[in-house]
């Protein structure tokens, strides 16, 4: 149990107090939009309930935390420090697929995104790099042919090819 | 009906039936992504059809992920989703008999039994509930979209509170963008991405797909690893069989009847048809939790049962009970299609042809799934460092797909993040998904009751429906609590006693 620190009854309590404070910006900003005539047809009368409601059970949820009990998959435990770092390796992947994305074409992005996933998790270099191409195509036969879906080919693939 | 089989039968619909079970079971056979995150990453697929071949296909997928999640219930003892959990009980032991084939057979047919068997009396009950329901007001809707709210808040975790407090996140976040009734937008703090709002497909694929799959890549274990199972041995034995058969019966007939009330019916109608089992089984009482056929053969076929019959409300109320169906009914209004008791007659063809799909969805899983059995499991082999960046791409592409926003792949991460420190912090996810489909279907109501009375609250108690649909909201919340005050006051008397 060392490697995986269990959640804490103040985590829990930091979280839903977050929400809790959540809930009231949503209120307030709720309460700006007009009410309607009659009171309660307005845009703002739906959500001024909904944040009314959320602050007040936000904040009974944030005193009255229940006993943390473990559950499957890891619920109640943090990851370890290993699981952290892949953890934010993926997500730095992520961000980098994203903003890669419009640049280089989806397609070269998944190739990319696909081998250095594939190798962080323990895969060999060329069965990573023989997946990687083979998945992107088969997605890239899927998306744009069968289903005409419109993905960016990417900016710098366009200049280079004319396209 | 017929007609339906006509809009059922044609080449494009079968092939969406058939395609929708196997990237369903596929996907449901995944440990972890479960039913609603199966559906989720492959929502947006289903937007490049037809609206009534993309509902066949999404329920294609809801099917096959059900029948997938209980593969890993009984190979790997990991429900694949709520429904499942039954099964592990007495499936998983039944195969380490050495029986999984078996299992899987009995579970497959009586899958297909169950199904059959509620689109039977989903075929009856639609009409008459969809006529009921054009009684139904503005006020009747707000009435039932909080009686939906309360009664899964109160079912699906001990945490009332907590339940709750998603539920009202998920309403707040539907909120976000463009007002639907005057057109103007809200919480939008001036830039066009918040005024695009949250689409579901993001948020539902970020909670449950991103989340689950950060967990996955967190673990050093991975996906685990499934005992092989041939064709051959699937065959159940004549006795097996003669056991089977009554449950799989007994438990259809439960789970469709649960199906049509609200509240997480797939659960609960498997611990019904388990607990039927239990209580009127003489012979085999003993083998319970050891591997008794009876103790997954019925809970597998209520399972499936309720996931039929659960589309009778949203179809004809536009009201979803369970997060699955609530996905569903986001599918159809991104469709442009709006649920409710001017479906049947507006949109025949998708009630029916949907209707008429399910028999041959049933079938074609029973087909396909059998003989596919060992790719399945062979599947649970790939190497989790493929699997992992190919969902994770695939999210991508198909978030990507349904609006070409980059906005809603920033949401489908952030979501993930918030679902896997959520479902860390014991928080359950299922109410943000029913809030962030309810709390629209409930602004409208409420809004026009508004309208409709000129600001008179009343209105909800003057009208029978209405009021009565409030007094069973008021019961299920006060009902347990004073069930709780008398069984404590009881102990202390008893305590006293003693």
């Amino acid at each position: 149990m060392k490697e995986f620190p269990r959640v804490t009854k103040i985590q829990v309590r930091c979280a839903s107090a977050i929400l809790t404070l959540i809930g009231v910006f949503y209120t307030w900003e709720a309460l700006q939009l007009p009410m309607g005539k009659p009171i309660g047809s307005g845009s703002g009368s739906t959500p001024a309930m909904i944040g009314a409601a959320w602050s007040v059970i936000g904040a009974y949820v944030t005193v009255r935390v229940p006993e943390i009990i473990l559950g499957e998959d890891g619920e109640g435990l943090w990851p370890n420090a290993e699981g952290t770092r892949r953890i934010v390796m993926v997500l730095a992947l992520c961000a980098g697929f994203i903003l890669a994305m419009n640049y280089f074409g989806i397609i070269a992005t998944s190739v990319v995104f696909l081998f250095i996933m594939a190798v962080a998790f323990g895969g060999g270099l060329f069965q990573a790099l023989l997946t990687s191409v083979l998945l992107s195509a088969a997605l890239w036969l899927v998306f744009v042919h069968l289903l005409q879906v419109r993905l960016p080919m990417g900016t710098l693939v366009s200049t280079l090819f004319g396209g | 009906m017929m007609g339906g089989f006509a809009i059922a039968l044609q080449p494009v619909n079968i092939l969406a039936a058939l395609v929708g079970a196997l990237v369903g079971t596929a996907t449901g056979v995944l440990p972890g992504l479960g039913v609603l995150g199966a559906m989720a990453v492959l929502m947006p697929l289903t937007f490049y059809l037809a609206p009534v071949s993309g509902l066949i296909m999404l329920s294609g997928i809801y099917y096959g992920a059900m029948y997938g999640g209980s593969t890993t219930a009984i190979l790997l003892k990991i429900p694949g989703e709520t429904g499942s959990v039954v099964t592990t009980l007495d499936g998983y032991e039944f195969a380490r008999k050495g029986r999984a084939g078996p299992a899987l057979m009995i579970c497959a047919v009586g899958s297909c039994i169950a199904g059959t068997v509620s689109i039977v009396g989903m075929s009856f009950f639609m009409p008459a509930l969809a006529n009921l329901a054009l009684k139904f007001s503005s006020p009747e809707f707000c009435a039932l979209a909080i009686l939906g709210i309360i009664t899964l808040v109160r079912i699906t975790s001990p945490n009332l509170g907590q339940n709750m407090l998603m539920v009202l996140l998920g309403a707040g976040l539907a909120t976000v963008g463009v007002d639907a009734v005057v057109g103007s937008t809200r919480f939008t703090f001036g830039t066009e991405s918040l005024a695009l709002g949250f689409d579901l497909v993001p948020i539902a694929l970020g909670l449950y797909g991103v989340s689950e799959l950060l967990n996955v890549a967190q673990s050093s274990t991975g996906f685990p690893k499934a005992q092989s199972v041939a064709l051959r041995e699937m065959i159940p034995t004549r006795e097996e069989w003669s056991r089977a058969w009554p449950a799989i019966l007994r438990g259809s007939g439960i789970g469709f009847l649960m199906g049509l009330l609200p509240g997480p019916g797939s659960l609960t109608s498997t611990f019904a048809s388990y607990g039927v089992e239990k209580a009127i089984a003489r012979k085999h009482k003993s083998e319970f939790g050891k591997g008794a056929i009876e103790g997954f053969a019925g809970p597998e076929a209520a399972n499936n049962a309720v996931a039929t019959s659960a589309l009778i409300p949203v179809l004809s109320l536009g009201i979803p009970f369970t997060p699955n169906v609530a996905l569903l009914l986001g599918a159809l209004m991104i469709q442009g299609i709006q649920p409710g008791p001017l479906l049947l007659s507006q949109h025949p063809d998708i009630v029916w042809g949907l209707l008429a799909s399910m028999y041959v969805g049933n079938v074609a899983l029973l087909i396909l799934n059998l003989p596919l059995v060992s790719m399945w499991v062979r599947l649970l082999r790939v190497p989790q460092h493929i699997l992992i960046g190919g969902i994770f791409v695939i999210s991508i592409i198909g978030v990507y797909s349904v609006r070409s926003s980059a906005w809603d792949l920033i949401v489908l991460f952030l979501f993930g993040i918030v679902g896997f420190v959520l479902r860390r912090l014991k928080f359950d996810l299922a109410p943000i998904i029913l809030g962030l489909v309810i709390g629209p279907v409930f602004e409208k109501a409420f809004r026009e009751t508004i309208f409709l009375s000129r600001g008179d609250l009343t209105i909800f108690f003057r009208r029978p429906i209405s009021a009565s649909l409030l007094v069973i909201t008021v019961l299920i919340i006060v009902l347990p609590a004073l069930y709780k005050l008398y069984r404590r006051r009881r102990m202390r008397g008893y305590e006293s006693t003693v």
